[in-house]
């Protein structure tokens, strides 16, 4: 027969049944537990693990269906086109005519879904200028660099996650009451134990599949409109360019992960209250039905390299969203700042000697 | 778009420049500078009358008869002719002496009102204000004045007083007198005796000043101490710097609008999550205390603390 020990959620010290109380009783701190709250906490304390979520990819049982040697007849054409192997359409340099290399849209990098571009390209342009209007701290010569000229329609591969998520949480829980008498102010904290369950169902998280583009940018364009999703179709390749993913959908799920686990303990979070003090002690999830899938979204995209830093800029192709980082100019930072910080200390330093200083 | 930037910054450091030396000025915010310690005799709405509302201080108005200085031997000696500043309890050196009598003659040649400074060990007990007017009546100043403030100094009993005559009235109200009084008391009370003087002199020409353009100090017109301009330059130059790197660094957050993703809300299927359990069990409580801070209050600076009242054309107290 196996024995517990319990020890006291307080002072850690072992606790004794006290038949008086019928309560577990700690010697050292005083404080007594009802039998059930010691079982809850015990529970809580134990299981700390934290299991996996798991999604089926229904890709991963398909064949692989490439070409070896990786060189392609264009169609309108009959040139020979030499791509890279995560191509999946391109331009054909001879006759101008866009590709769409099927031996690897299909088979196991063929997606699922697809969003088509609906932002064209002189809107695209537009909004990149537009962004870069009226930044006084944006170097003068940047403005008038050639990515204006190298912006390009570019379906990003997304790997999207479906799951009926089961999410469980306890939480370490404090509520305070102070007063005082003459001599000393007094806090009593009452220490809680809540316990949160819940189910949640999330539909295409997406998560992007590209090493190519950062993820910070492929998450800010977010969120795309599903209502717009489409079956994948090659036909809405032609004019852009397309790579296949390079990041597998178990790397990818690393952070869908992150994503899932974040929105649940907010989720859960939000219902409890009355609390003041609120720290996570476990966190668990599950997921049932998951499912990932494979998708293009476009992108419109410009690069640059400006004072030998890379610059990336995106606007969602679907929704105009704009999003990127844009140089910043030094020398007008200090020039604003020390400019302001003069004209600011002198004006002030005006009014404040007419004020105070004793001149009125 | 610049000028709007800027005027929308001076604004700014305009507001934060106001509200910190709101802070570090006496008396900007609530005027009343001696709240709690004047006495009930002349309350502050004396000072809010019209000017020259108040009874002007003439030799035989103000206080008990008073006795003629000249039948007894006189009330302070000075051997050293026409002097605004009598020091015989020594509180001065002969060089913070002539200064303080150098500008006080200044001031009277100006305004034509004798700022005086009166220092003795013992005036010999009574009102000390009823004391000075027969000090000014017997005139060991020898400056023939019939206008003039006085500031007297005993320091056996820590008396002090500021006691007004003719005209000088108008300018050293009840309100003047007591807002001279709250600063010189603080030096005196640190035995500051030159800070003290010296302060007087000062203000009594501020006032003086003030008074001679048709709007002595009053209630109405509150006297602000003046901060020095060092102070208002480096108060200004923070709150810009504050201000212009607040603006600067907005216009560099707004370079870069890439935002990571924490969560995934957006794909959340609205109205799929329920609660499956829910339970708040108590488990402990732990009680602490702390030691109350002690408060020094009503021990003051060892000398008792000050007092002060007022009367139709003087202010007295203790230091």
């Amino acid at each position: 027969m196996d024995f517990v020990e319990y020890k006291c959620p307080c002072c850690g010290a072992a606790l004794k049944f006290s038949s008086g109380a019928q309560k577990l009783k700690c010697d050292s701190c005083g404080n007594k537990y009802d039998v059930a709250a010691l079982e809850e906490w015990r529970e809580a304390e134990q299981d700390t693990s934290e299991p996996e979520l798991h999604w089926e990819y229904q890709k991963e049982a398909q064949g692989a269906k490439r070409t070896a040697d990786g060189k392609y007849v264009c169609p309108s054409c009959a040139a020979e086109i030499e791509v890279d192997e995560d191509t999946v359409s391109t331009k054909c340099p001879y006759c101008d005519n866009v590709v769409v290399i099927k031996a690897t849209a299909s088979g196991e990098f063929e997606p699922d879904f697809m969003i088509p571009f609906q932002v064209e390209a002189g809107d695209a342009r537009q909004r990149l200028e537009n962004f870069c209007r009226g930044k006084r701290l944006l170097p003068r010569d940047f403005k008038n660099r050639s990515y204006l000229k190298n912006m390009k329609g570019y379906y990003v591969p997304y790997w999207l996650f479906d799951c009926d998520a089961r999410a469980d949480m306890s939480f370490r829980a404090t509520r305070t009451r102070t007063w005082s008498d003459s001599e000393y102010n007094y806090v009593d904290t009452s220490h809680y134990l809540v316990h949160r369950g819940g189910e949640m169902e999330f539909y295409h998280v997406p998560v992007d599949g590209s090493t190519e583009m950062d993820d910070k940018t492929t998450e800010s364009i977010e969120p795309f409109d599903y209502g717009g999703i489409k079956d994948f179709n090659p036909a809405y390749l032609a004019g852009y360019e397309t790579d296949k993913y390079d990041v597998d959908a178990r790397k990818a799920e690393v952070r869908a992960k992150e994503r899932l686990y974040n929105t649940a303990e907010a989720a859960l979070r939000n219902t409890v209250a009355g609390y003041d003090g609120l720290v996570v002690k476990r966190r668990q999830m599950g997921a049932r039905s998951g499912k990932i899938s494979y998708a293009l979204f476009p992108v419109w995209l410009f690069e640059t390299i400006y004072d030998k830093k890379k610059y990336q800029f995106a606007i969602n192709g679907q929704t105009g969203r704009m999003v990127g980082e844009l140089p910043v100019d030094k020398g007008a930072y200090w020039k604003y700042l020390c400019g302001f910080t003069a004209l600011g200390t002198a004006v002030c330093s005006l009014i404040g000697i007419l004020l105070f200083g004793g001149v009125l | 778009m610049i000028s709007r930037m800027a005027m929308s910054l001076a604004s700014c450091t305009v507001a934060v420049l106001v509200l910190s030396l709101a802070c570090v000025t006496p008396g900007f915010a609530a005027e009343s500078p001696l709240r709690g310690s004047v006495d009930g005799a002349v309350p502050l709405a004396e000072a809010a009358q019209p000017i020259g509302a108040e009874e002007p201080a003439t030799l035989e108005s103000v206080g008990e008869p008073i006795p003629d200085g000249t039948a007894d031997s006189p009330l302070l000696e000075n051997t050293s002719g026409r002097a605004c500043v009598i020091d015989q309890a020594e509180l001065l050196d002969a060089e913070e002496k002539a200064r303080l009598d150098e500008a006080c003659r200044k001031i009277y040649d100006t305004y034509g009102v004798l700022v005086a400074v009166v220092t003795v060990n013992d005036f010999g007990g009574g009102d000390i204000m009823d004391w000075q007017i027969r000090v000014f009546k017997e005139d060991p100043f020898e400056m023939r004045a019939q206008d003039g403030v006085m500031l007297a100094v005993s320091t056996s009993e820590r008396d002090w007083g500021i006691q007004t005559f003719g005209g000088a009235q108008r300018a050293f109200n009840t309100y003047g007198r007591e807002r001279i009084g709250g600063i010189v008391v603080e030096s005196l009370s640190d035995e500051d005796y030159y800070g003290a003087f010296d302060d007087f002199v000062k203000l009594s020409e501020r006032f003086l000043k003030e008074a001679e353009k048709g709007k002595p100090y009053s209630s109405e017109h509150p006297y602000r101490k003046s901060v020095p301009i060092w102070i208002i330059v480096a108060i200004s130059f923070v709150a810009s710097l504050v201000v212009s790197l607040g603006i600067v660094s907005s216009w560099k957050k707004s370079m870069n609008t890439q935002v990571r993703r924490s969560g995934a809300e957006e794909y959340l299927k609205p109205g799929s999550f329920h609660l499956t359990r829910s339970s708040d069990v108590f488990l402990y409580h732990t009680v602490s205390r702390t030691p109350k801070p002690k408060s020094n209050s009503g021990s003051g600076n060892g000398n008792g603390g000050s007092s002060m009242h007022s009367t139709s054309s003087g202010t007295s107290g203790k230091f």
